[in-house]
């Protein structure tokens, strides 16, 4: 049977010269990574390269990474790092979304160790999203998964336009309502 | 619903205008409450982006690395490969122990072994001609199917003549036209050396025991992994990696980069190497490793199997479009792993329409196609590398609804609900 090598393991063989093992690490925290940058709403040009800077970054201090500590929690800090960086670089002239991202910046600083309420919140999203109605849950899905806008949904579902953004908007506002709740109650 | 949440919600959606987007920044900076609900919901489209928008850099982030890793000339991480040679410390102390109580009787058999192996070495380093067409010179001697390359000749082809050789391991290389080489057959070692002063190489190799090196005047190609094609004009050398990996060094330079599978580096006395994605169509490779064929004959629907909605033929045109109004998909019955798909699509206005891979694990959005205008998709999957254009700008890759990602799968096209999609010119290159 073949076994899984541990994330240590890899790293291990990493450190010792084996860069495209390097390959294996990012595809194992990618999406961890993107969930990090994600919430400081960049357009998604942005976001990918913060997210490939992330795993440069990280390589190029990969000595300074503690074997058998969390390399996962070690690497989210580089990218958190990284979107305080862009967040400082760019003045956004909507005021409404810089007083957002002023909120995330704050919520990014490393002594208050976000990880935790960012997992807890996480478990939240899925457990509400699996409470959604199935057809709510299907433009939701279309919507963030494949980028599609309310038009192409609209196409892909059957249903008119208005009738979709209308679902969209409801199962926003269902989540947002069930996460405070399931928040509120850890 | 609140104002603060219709607001935030239009902005979400792109449809919020100048007038409210002034009243969502007024709302949020007049009103705590209001600008807790909009963070909520913002924060909320976040972490749903977050959670489903797959996110897949690892093929581009290990480009970069290796570029980042030239340019700085390996300095930065020249520490990294400490532990390595620390580790091997011990087996060396070890082996010359054995070496130094058994020297007589291995020196004798190592005496015995040298004939051999240089003979050995010869054959693996070099090459026997298996198709010529033109005149192609070793010298002023022209060479034949079945004879030997020889070592230190200049071999060379003329305007209409190319050469093919194969290697005792199976991995050919072609010498394109007007191109000339010179093969180093090794006595010691089994590193295949090829010289090429000008013209093109394509080659497929086996995987290596040694390495396999190409030298041009402003470059050397270490070859790592499999199908490549090298291309030596005065100014620059250019290479493109089908299948596999290559590592690309400067003349005289001692670090380089490894270009991997679907991406091409020039290297040029001036500049830098520069890397980017390689041109999809180009994965030509050495003859007949990677022949194009027709997946769509304009006749009928041999080789294809509906499996959902309705698809016809119509004037050598694949034509998919369900009358009773629902969505429309049209599967090769072939499986493919890797490989390269041209042909031309054409949309209904307002359809969405995807070309999918891997039995449905991924797929490309056919995005900002003008509706009733024919165009040119091109694809490329090969191994991490998947890559497609519409008129030459560049698809998104999405995950798609495959339960497990498969290696190998169907092709498909699809299109939503009510629309149509017209497809001719289907043609697809296996790149194994």
């Amino acid at each position: 049977m073949e076994t899984m090598e541990s994330p240590d393991s890899i790293l291990e063989q990493v450190l010792g010269g084996n860069v495209e093992k390097y390959e294996e690490i990012i595809r194992a925290h990618q999406q961890d990574i993107y969930r990090v940058v994600a919430i400081a709403h960049f357009d998604w040009a942005t976001a990918r390269d913060i997210v490939q800077r992330t795993f440069v970054q990280a390589y190029l201090h990969l000595d300074s990474y503690k074997a058998g500590t969390n390399f996962g929690a070690w690497i989210k800090t580089i990218a958190r790092n990284l979107v305080r960086e862009e967040l400082r670089k760019r003045a956004c002239k909507q005021r409404h979304l810089q007083s957002y991202r002023d909120e995330v910046a704050v919520l990014f600083e490393e002594e208050n160790q976000p990880d935790a309420s960012v997992d807890r919140r996480l478990e939240a999203l899925r457990h509400c999203r699996g409470k959604l109605p199935e057809s709510y849950s299907q433009i939701v899905d279309l919507h963030y998964a494949r980028s599609q806008g309310i038009d192409e949904l609209a196409g892909a579902t059957g249903k008119t336009s208005d009738a979709v953004k209308q679902m969209l908007w409801r199962a926003r506002l269902m989540l947002r309502q069930c996460i405070n709740k399931v928040m509120a109650q850890t | 619903m609140r104002r603060i949440e219709e607001l935030t919600l239009m902005y979400l959606d792109g449809a919020l205008g100048p007038a409210g987007e002034q009243e969502l920044d007024s709302l949020v900076a007049d009103d705590a409450e209001c600008a807790s609900v909009h963070h909520e919901l913002l924060r909320l489209d976040a972490e749903l982006h977050g959670e489903l928008l797959k996110m897949d850099a690892a093929g581009e982030t290990m480009s970069i690395l290796y570029g980042e890793l030239a340019n700085d000339t390996m300095q930065r991480v020249s520490v990294l490969p400490a532990r390595k040679a620390i580790a091997r410390q011990r087996p060396a102390r070890r082996f010359w122990r054995i070496v130094r109580y058994a020297a007589g009787p291995l020196a004798a058999v190592i005496i015995l072994c040298v004939g051999l192996q240089i003979r050995q070495n010869r054959l693996a380093s070099g090459g026997v001609v298996v198709e010529t067409q033109g005149n192609a010179m070793a010298g002023t001697t022209a060479l034949h199917t079945g004879d030997a390359i020889p070592s230190s000749r200049v071999i060379q082809t003329t305007e209409s003549s190319l050469l093919k050789f194969q290697y005792k391991d199976g991995s050919t290389v072609e010498l394109g036209p007007n191109s000339t080489m010179q093969m180093n057959i090794a006595s010691f070692g089994r590193n295949k050396r090829l010289h090429l002063s000008a013209g093109k190489l394509s080659c497929n190799i086996a995987p290596q025991e040694s390495k396999m090196t190409i030298e041009t005047m402003h470059a050397t190609a270490t070859v790592l992994g499999t199908i490549f094609e090298i291309d030596a004009t005065p100014g620059a050398t250019t290479l493109q990696v089908t299948d596999g990996a290559v590592l690309l060094q400067r003349a005289g330079a001692a670090t380089g980069v490894v270009v991997r599978t679907g991406f091409r580096a020039t290297a040029s006395e001036e500049t830098q190497i520069t890397m980017s994605p390689m041109e999809i169509g180009r994965a030509a490779g050495p003859t007949g490793s990677a022949t194009r064929t027709a997946l769509f004959n304009g006749h009928d629907l041999e080789g294809w199997e509906i499996t959902k909605g309705s698809w016809q033929v119509v004037d050598g045109t694949l034509v998919g479009y369900d009358s009773r109004g629902g969505s429309s998909r049209l599967e090769s019955r072939k499986d493919y792993r890797r490989f390269e798909l041209e042909c031309q699509i054409r949309l209904d206005s307002n359809a969405w329409a995807e070309f999918q891979f891997q039995n449905y694990a991924q797929f490309f959005a056919i995005e900002n196609a003008t509706p009733s205008v024919w165009h040119e998709l091109k694809v490329l999957v090969s191994g991490s590398v998947c890559q497609a254009t519409l008129d030459g700008k560049a698809l998104p890759v999405s995950v798609g609804e495959a339960a497990v990602a498969a290696e190998a799968g169907r092709l498909a096209f699809y299109v939503t609900a009510g629309k149509k999609v017209w497809i001719r010119e289907v043609y697809v290159r296996e790149l194994e």
